[in-house]
């Protein structure tokens, strides 16, 4: 009965260890380049007032901060928080107001040359970067 | 004793003609992230422009202006101090935030001081050699509301072979007419070197 113990409590630590390490290792791919978008699927996406276009650049700092800019030069710049699958922004909001709002995205593939956020907070829509 | 030491310049020239024969130049990819010595570079500067430059044109002051007034705000660069233990030139991301703002279309800069004088010594120079139609009007600069400026400060902490840097940079934007700070922006860039 000890060691099932012994032996859960040492998978539990072990599983959390790499949990966290695959992370660590998400965060610093997506903090390792300047993303570009490539394409953009849901067309109410590309009729905000902050539209997303092809061509719009995202980037992630190491202080956990982000940049993105679209095609107008509309510039949204915020902290990002990574919680498994689920990237957040949280950004000033773009009426002129000091209210901080959010976005959430689920990331759907993340490798050193393909980012795939799918949009969770309305408009819904999926948005490639490369 | 002349043979010896003839032998040992001559295998002292051939080392340092070895050394520059070994030299290697590569073309890298400007946007390349490389840290040599640990100091500032131009991956920090980028690092810098880049944020200030996302954080100052998503802020409210701009909105504000912009509806308050009909138009897009005249901004002017001042000094950015630097407070910091080593030599770093401000001017690399002070340029990259004149550019956004001027190619965004949503801010107009005009010229610094230290540009302005020379400007103003060709318009007075238009005066007397230009011809009548398409002489420049003396007095008739455009007029900024608002000029940025900052400072660079760095903090040192070491021990033995190991070495943290810390630089912060911080940028303000102040109503010139009211003297009100519209706008901060401050970047912290923090490195850990190991000899």
């Amino acid at each position: 009965m000890k060691h099932v113990l012994v032996i859960g409590i040492l998978l539990l630590a072990g599983s959390s260890t790499f949990a966290q390490s695959k992370s660590q290792k998400l965060e610093s791919t997506l903090t390792s380049k300047k993303w570009v978008c490539l394409d953009v699927k849901r067309k109410k996406l590309t009729k905000m007032d902050f539209r997303f276009e092809v061509g719009n650049e995202l980037s992630f700092s190491i202080d956990k901060k982000f940049s993105f800019k679209n095609n107008d030069y509309n510039y949204q710049s915020g902290t990002w928080k990574m919680d498994g699958k689920f990237l957040y922004f949280f950004y000033n909001a773009m009426d002129g107001s000091n209210r901080t709002e959010s976005m959430q995205y689920q990331i759907k593939k993340l490798n050193s040359s393909e980012l795939r956020l799918k949009r969770l907070t309305s408009p819904k829509g999926k948005l490639v970067f490369k | 004793m002349n043979s010896i030491l003839k032998g040992t310049v001559a295998i002292v020239m051939m080392l340092v003609l070895a050394q520059c024969a070994s030299r290697q130049v590569t073309r890298i990819d400007p946007n390349s992230q490389t840290d040599l010595s640990g100091r500032w570079n131009d991956t920090d500067s980028k690092q810098v422009a880049e944020e200030m430059i996302s954080d100052v044109l998503s802020r409210p002051w701009l909105v504000r202006f912009t509806d308050a007034n009909s138009k897009p705000p005249v901004v002017i660069i001042g000094e950015v101090l630097n407070k910091s233990h080593e030599h770093i030139a401000s001017e690399t991301f002070i340029k990259d935030i004149e550019r956004e703002f001027v190619n965004s279309g949503k801010v107009r800069v005009v010229e610094n001081d230290a540009f302005r004088e020379k400007l103003r010594q060709e318009v007075a120079s238009q005066q007397v050699n230009a011809t009548l139609e398409t002489r420049k009007r003396v007095a008739a600069e455009l007029g900024a509301d608002y000029m940025m400026f900052g400072t660079i400060n760095s903090v040192v902490d070491q021990y033995k072979n190991q070495r943290t840097v810390a630089y912060k940079i911080n940028l303000e934007l102040v109503d010139l007419q009211s003297t009100e700070k519209v706008w901060i922006g401050d970047k912290e860039i923090k490195k850990y070197i190991k000899n």
